[in-house]
């Protein structure tokens, strides 16, 4: 396993934001959680990433019991938010690199596999634009493949496309896709929107009210109603139908 | 309206400039006798005057070097003392510096070079803590946990994210706070007591001793970091700022 939650419980002040939460990751494995708004589901992730200290439980990653340190992030482990984070410094293709120069490989080597990167990331003909300069949907894919590129054990994904077009969405949807593929990566992905959680997800849950409900696959995800896939999908078929 | 104030600028700063390189002012003329060769321009910064312009350029960077870097890294990391740093705010800076002189006797660092460094220093760190402290907002927070999540150490961090980014930011404080110190009198008359004479203080002197002509050089002096500072800040650094304060 890569990730083991157990009994994960925060509070801020007197109020439990996540209650008790246990649930495993094994490795190549995309975790989608979906939720609605204010139920927990960024907060879990700011947790395992340590940008908040839980109240109680424990976090096992790589077979190893995480001891949190105030401001210092888990080794192996990437968190990726619906605002990307670029160095505005650097170029593009240094923002690609910045984690491998610290990996001990030679320059080419840097270079071949940022070379790659940029390739399946599809950004060449951006590759000298500054970063300030580029879209929404570009800036979301350099940092992803900034962080895939070094190969993270666990790769935490909090609503990281919510803020793209449905076009821009479905292109960074795909690299995406292709990336976790080519990557192996193992991801936690949150998430309102119950088509992008089936899309990008292998293992399902639903996150409300600081419970987690975990679903065995995607026909039981899909056939609860409080996840809401059953009424898009509905939804879409009186579409088609009327038409 | 413009033209007016440009005109009394003029007249101000023009009849200074005319004394700074002037020797003499006889009656009947209207104007001084100007020193016309640059060797000659040269020659009318005595020997106090070019010591007090070495003395006064290297309190005002130091203290300007230490001001910013305590400054930088005191707002991240000693956020809880911040409203200690207004303190030096709330009384006069010439009433702090009396009040705390019987301190620097006590300590030996009455008269001394060092002693006008650390009087100074109690004025400019505030001002570089309060400058920097909007600085370190959650943008910040989280460039630094991706930079770590990356790979990268703190050293790291500071060197090849933190730092370039913080540049601009960094040599603007820097600036502020020479600025404090080149412009300060009180403390390195109070401090200083005569003994370390930078330019505001050799300033002052030349006037009590009704020497217009060396007391004008010595104005001028004074004006001309300030004012490349202004055209640096305006032209290089401003625009540069990213997301300060947000």
């Amino acid at each position: 396993m890569v990730l083991e939650i157990l009994e994960l419980t925060k509070k801020f002040g007197d109020i439990s934001v996540l209650n008790q939460i246990s649930f495993s990751l094994a490795k190549g494995d995309t975790f989608s959680i979906v939720g609605p708004s204010g139920s927990g589901k960024s907060t879990l992730l700011k947790v395992i990433s340590n940008r908040l200290p839980l109240t109680s439980g424990r976090i096992i990653f790589n077979q190893k019991l995480l001891q949190p340190v105030p401001h210092k992030p888990h080794s192996g482990i990437i968190y990726l938010s619906q605002e990307p984070l670029l160095f505005t410094h650097l170029s593009l293709e240094k923002n690609i690199s910045f984690g491998l120069q610290f990996k001990n490989l030679s320059p080419s080597e840097i270079r071949n596999r940022t070379e790659k990167m940029i390739d399946l990331l599809g950004l060449e003909e951006v590759m000298h634009v500054p970063v300030t300069n580029l879209s929404g949907g570009q800036k979301q894919r350099v940092a992803l493949g900034r962080a895939i590129l070094i190969e993270p054990t666990l790769l935490l994904l909090d609503e990281p496309f919510s803020a793209l077009d449905h076009i821009t969405r479905s292109d960074a949807q795909q690299v995406f896709q292709k990336l976790s593929k080519e990557y192996s990566t193992s991801s936690i992905i949150v998430t309102h929107d119950t088509k992008e959680a089936l899309l990008l997800g292998n293992r399902y849950a639903r996150l409300d009210k600081g419970a987690l409900k975990i679903y065995s696959s995607n026909k039981e995800f899909i056939a609860d109603p409080s996840t809401g896939a059953s009424t898009e999908i509905k939804f879409w078929k009186s579409v088609l139908n009327e038409k | 309206m413009r033209w007016v104030i440009l005109f009394n600028f003029t007249i101000i700063f023009g009849l200074l400039l005319l004394l700074a390189i002037s020797t003499q002012w006889s009656y009947p003329n209207l104007l001084p006798n100007i020193h016309a060769s640059a060797k000659g321009t040269f020659k009318l910064l005595d020997r106090i005057l070019l010591k007090s312009i070495y003395q006064s350029l290297l309190l005002s960077i130091t203290l300007a070097s230490l001001a910013t870097i305590f400054g930088f890294f005191a707002s991240r990391y000693a956020v809880r003392f911040s409203r200690l740093a207004l303190l030096p705010f709330l009384i006069a800076p010439i009433i702090l510096m009396a009040s705390l002189r019987h301190f620097f006797i006590t300590i030996g660092l009455n008269n001394t070079w060092g002693g006008v460094l650390i009087g100074q220093f109690f004025l400019a760190y505030p001002f570089a803590f309060i400058f920097l402290h909007p600085f370190w907002s959650n943008k910040w927070e989280e460039m630094m946990m991706t930079s770590q999540e990356l790979g990268a150490n703190l050293f790291h961090t500071f060197t090849k994210i933190i730092g370039p980014i913080a540049r601009p930011v960094l040599t603007l404080c820097f600036f502020h706070t020479f600025l404090i110190s080149w412009f300060d009198y009180g403390t390195a008359l109070i401090i200083g007591a005569g003994q370390v004479k930078t330019l505001t203080v050799l300033v002052y002197q030349y006037v009590q001793e009704a020497n217009i002509f060396l007391a004008a050089r010595a104005s001028v002096i004074i004006g001309i970091p300030a004012f490349l500072l202004l055209l640096i800040n305006k032209h290089y650094i401003l625009g540069k700022i990213p997301f300060y304060g947000s």
